[in-house]
């Protein structure tokens, strides 16, 4: 029954014409800000790819060294291009994308693309994803008002209404029709830059499933807002009115509420101040340490050798090499105590950000775009602890190879290419899909609520309408 | 009944209408209460930051109270000995190991205006002789997503929310008659449309002017703002308002006088609403990105690692080089590989920077790209023009970060002045003064006489006359269209 009618309203959109270029301005926006993310990805992504090359040949090719030099030359390690990272950008511009692995300090990533741009760099940003979570209600809202709004603007609703079979399924088809023109129009374009990016970029099934997984939720947020459209254009007296508070609406759910959301999300599960916690580590793990530290340290590697006296020792072990690794292992603890609290604090407010998605289809989608993406702070971490752990196990490698060889007549130890190799080089795997959607599960349950609720919504709406 | 009574009568009436009017209060209520809200959140970030700057202060304060202790201590005869990178009076040692300052770019009496750049550029920069061209590459770490998402501000308030707002009651109010048809009506009585329009626009402006410049301060207030003691900021912020008001007065009131019904004029005030603050940013960026492409930072950290390792291989002739170039040829018989790491380190640096010039070049080449382009951005966009001003009253535009970095790298320079002749000092003439038995090399200990930062602002009064020129901008481009809206509307518009 529904199906002569959904083809009626279809054609009936995409025979105004006025409707057609509007919306194909708004996929013409969506392609060209994807094609320009995509290409500035694939530059990116062959750019890591040679430097990461090239740190790799550097760090083999250093010559002989001491370990510990080797240790603070070290590599630059640079966080992979994703794929969808071309449909959505995520908080990858507001993220180092390079971080520095060397001995005694956890560094931050740098780089950030947004840091020292201008402010109209921000307000432009090409995000396709960000375009079409918060430009893609008013589109939905705009084919909502055009099939909803015309028989009432002419007077001839009641007339429809009573030769329907029934009012939801007369409703019910306006709206799959919403969704079947938003869908191409709103999603194909990104969709179609996300399969684009998948063959060049590179990406293997796991992101193909989020490429999927991407699209399901982006289409379910386009029939949320469909159905959400078309119950204002129905409980509306008039048409003013039912365009009023299809604007209204797109303003408050999409444009106020992700940062409304965010800053919630941040009052709710504040993150404690990065100065203060760079000042606990310069204080408790110093890169260089105090003469009353060296002492401390002597005395805890005296007691594990079983000597007496550092002279007894500096025959047998390199004492220099066994006070770095006990400053190293303890930096590590202090890392782990102070960075690690941290990003738990500002993963855990993006988990209250996710679970405010029943403010609006767009703040649960945004958080499951991301997160889809691979774009999110909880795969960025993942990036910084795989990362830290490569610097650990490289520090540690040349710290144990400095332990046992004592400096011979005042001549420190060295090594070569042998030890250097015995570094594999940093190969990062993300991680997969299916993690990804346990980080955001309450978005996705607000998502499903929404499209529940818009269905609900959207029946009662219809019983109610008067003509 | 003369004609200048029925102006001044059509003038109190439609005040009188738009008082009445839900529409307008509504409007008001949601910028009043969004406003202070976004306030608040601006302050509580400013706040914090102020706090980060103190405790950084303090730490700073403390660190120089314990090297006194230990240069006291180190200036006493002593069976005990201490490397170099532990010894604070020792020039070299205390270059690298000991020198501690920081770049301070504390927030303006106004910043809870516009949170700007904020929340995402540095307001705190380490100091180190070694860094290549500035500061350390740091930042305040706020959480990504919020950055991606945005701060609920009062800029974003005034920059999104309260063009819609006046769009949507200025259309509501202006079409109404039309809407409701019974303009014919009005088009009976003995009033030009063109002084109809006038009176309207007049009263609109008259009433939504000052109540949005009194939404924007009361937040300013309820968020702790001195309004009154940066009276020049807070002139400059109420004329941005006014003007960025009435220019949105204008547009609704000119899509209105075309004969546009509330749909059709909302739809086109949204339009213009999106091409001024995403369309035109955006062309901005990709333009940008055409013309001037951001030097990749992977690509520098390649040549940056590419150079260290040429320096790396020529350090000990770098060295002598530089040694011959301060001191004359004298130094030529210096052993480099004899020297301390932070000595050598002095030459190596310099000659770092001067082997990466092109790329620092580079960077500031596409910095001054992006700020041309941003003065396009500003000219073509009223939405842009305002943001920017904003930020720049408020202290957190890229514009006041530009030249905190520049202050910083002449406060570098500064510090380098200051350290390197002492570090290099004992290079040329052994035998410097040392206590007998002291485990210190006492070659440095002036602690106090060690440069601060400070960071000169613009004058308030500077600050105020930009935002007065940019709001003169608005404001003529808004009288622009007001008054073609005005001319357009000879006849009346009347609904086919």
């Amino acid at each position: 029954v529904l199906r002569p009618l959904v083809r009626l309203e279809i054609l009936k959109l995409v025979r105004d014409f006025r409707l057609v270029a509007v919306m194909a301005a708004f996929s013409g926006v969506l392609l060209l800000s994807g094609t320009v993310s995509w290409l500035n990805l694939r530059e990116d992504a062959a750019t890591k790819a040679q430097v990461a090359a090239e740190e790799r040949a550097r760090w083999l090719g250093q010559g002989e060294k001491d370990p510990h030099s080797a240790a603070h030359y070290s590599i630059y390690a640079f966080r992979p291009a994703k794929a969808l990272q071309a449909v959505d950008p995520g908080i990858v511009p507001f993220v180092g994308e390079a971080v520095w692995l060397e001995a005694h300090l956890q560094n931050d990533l740098l780089f950030r693309p947004q840091q020292d741009s201008n402010a109209f760099e921000r307000l432009g940003l090409v995000d396709p994803a960000g375009l079409f979570i918060r430009l893609g209600p008013l589109a939905v809202f705009l084919l909502a008002f055009a099939v909803a709004a015309g028989e009432r603007e002419l007077g001839v609703l009641g007339l429809a209404l009573g030769t329907a079979p029934t009012r939801a399924g007369y409703f019910g088809a306006k709206v799959l029709s919403v969704i079947a023109v938003g869908i191409p129009v709103l999603v194909g374009p990104l969709v179609l830059i996300g399969v684009l990016s998948l063959m060049t970029v590179g990406g293997g099934a796991d992101d193909a499933v989020r490429l999927l997984s991407w699209t399901l939720g982006a289409a379910a947020y386009i029939a949320i807002l469909a159905a959400i459209g078309m119950a204002i254009c129905m409980a509306s007296r008039s048409v003013q009115t039912a365009f009023a508070g299809l604007l209204l609406s797109w303003v408050i759910l999409s444009l106020a509420a992700l940062p409304a959301a965010s800053a919630v999300a941040s009052w709710r599960s504040p993150v404690p101040s990065f100065q203060q916690m760079k000042l606990v580590l310069a204080d408790e793990a110093p890169a260089y340490w105090t003469p009353e530290t060296g002492a401390e340290q002597i005395a805890s590697i005296l007691q594990r050798y079983g000597a007496s006296r550092e002279e007894d020792l500096q025959q047998t072990i390199n004492v220099r090499g066994a006070q770095l690794d006990v400053a190293e292992r303890h930096a590590q603890a202090v890392f782990d105590r102070e960075i690690g609290r941290f990003y738990d604090r500002v993963q855990a407010q993006d988990a209250v950000y996710a679970s405010l998605g029943w403010l609006s289809p767009a703040v649960a989608f945004d958080a499951i775009s991301a997160a889809f993406a691979g774009t999110d702070f909880f795969h960025h971490r993942h990036f910084i602890d795989a990362a830290e752990q490569y610097r650990r196990g490289l520090v540690n490698r040349m710290n144990a190879d400095l332990i046992p060889n004592p400096a011979i007549n005042g001549r420190e130890h060295t090594n070569d290419g042998t030890l250097w190799s015995d570094v594999p080089a940093f190969a990062y795997r993300p991680r997969p899909a299916l993690s990804a959607a346990r980080a955001v599960t309450p978005a996705l349950i607000a998502l499903a609520c929404w499209l529940l609720g818009g269905a609900v919504i959207v029946r009662r709406t219809a019983d109610r309408v008067q003509p | 009944v003369t004609s200048t009574i029925s102006a001044r009568l059509l003038f109190w009436y439609e005040c009188r209408r738009v008082c009445r009017s839900p529409v307008i209060w509504i409007a008001l209520a949601v910028l009043l209460v969004s406003g202070t809200w976004g306030a608040h959140n601006t302050a509580r970030l400013h706040s914090d930051q102020n706090a980060d700057l103190a405790r950084l202060a303090q730490q700073e304060a403390d660190w120089y109270a314990d090297v006194r202790i230990r240069a006291a201590r180190y200036s006493k005869p002593s069976a005990d000995t201490v490397p170099y990178w532990q010894d604070p009076t020792s020039a070299s040692g205390f270059s690298r190991y000991f020198l501690r300052r920081f770049a301070a770019k504390p927030h303006l009496p106004l910043s809870v205006l516009s949170v700007g750049q904020s929340d995402l550029q540095p307001f705190a920069v380490p100091l180190r002789l070694e860094t290549l061209f500035g500061g350390d590459r740091v930042y305040d770490y706020e959480p990504p997503r919020a950055l991606s998402t945005g701060l609920f501000d009062l800029s974003f308030v005034l920059l999104f929310v309260a063009p819609l707002c006046v769009g949507w009651a200025a259309s509501a109010l202006g079409a109404l008659e039309r809407d409701q048809g019974i303009l014919p009506s009005v088009a009976a009585q003995p009033i030009s449309p063109r002084r109809w329009w006038l009176a309207r626009l007049i009263a609109l402006s008259a009433l939504l002017i000052p109540s949005i410049a009194l939404v924007v301060v009361v937040p300013l207030v309820a968020a702790g703002a001195p309004v009154v003691r940066a009276w020049p900021e807070t002139i400059g912020a109420i004329s941005l308002v006014a003007a960025h008001t009435l220019f949105w007065i204008a547009i609704a009131g000119w899509c209105v006088a075309r004969g546009h019904s509330v749909v059709a004029a909302l739809s086109i005030v949204t339009t213009i609403w999106l091409l001024l603050t995403v369309a035109i940013p955006i062309a901005g960026t990709l333009a940008l990105q055409w013309n001037h492409p951001r030097p990749s930072p992977i690509a520098d950290v390649n040549e940056l690692r590419h150079v260290t390792d040429q320096v790396q291989r020529e350090a000990d002739a770098v060295v002598v080089r530089h040694l011959v170039k301060r001191f004359g040829l004298s130094a030529a018989s210096v052993n480099p590989s004899a020297l301390d790491y932070s000595t050598r380190l002095v030459a190596i640096t310099v000659e770092m920077e001067r082997r990466l010039e092109q790329q620092e070049r580079r960077r500031q080449e596409y910095a001054r790209a992006s700020d041309r382009v941003a003065g396009l951005v500003a000219w073509l966009s009223p939405q842009a023009a305002f943001q920017t001003a904003l930020a720049d009253l408020a202290g957190t535009g890229t514009r006041r970060h530009r030249d905190f970095l520049r202050a910083v790298r002449d406060f570098q320079l500064e510090l380098r002045s200051f350290m390197y002749p002492r570090v290099l000092h004992p290079v040329t003439f052994q035998g410097v003064p040392s206590c007998g038995g002291c485990p210190g090399r006492l070659t440095f200990t002036e602690y106090d006489a060690i440069p601060r930062f400070a960071f000169t602002d613009d004058a308030p009064s500077e600050r105020s006359g930009r935002s007065l020129r940019t709001a003169a901008w608005l404001a003529l481009v808004a009288i622009v269209v007001g008054l073609l809206s005005i001319a357009g509307s000879r006849t009346w518009a009347l609904a086919p």
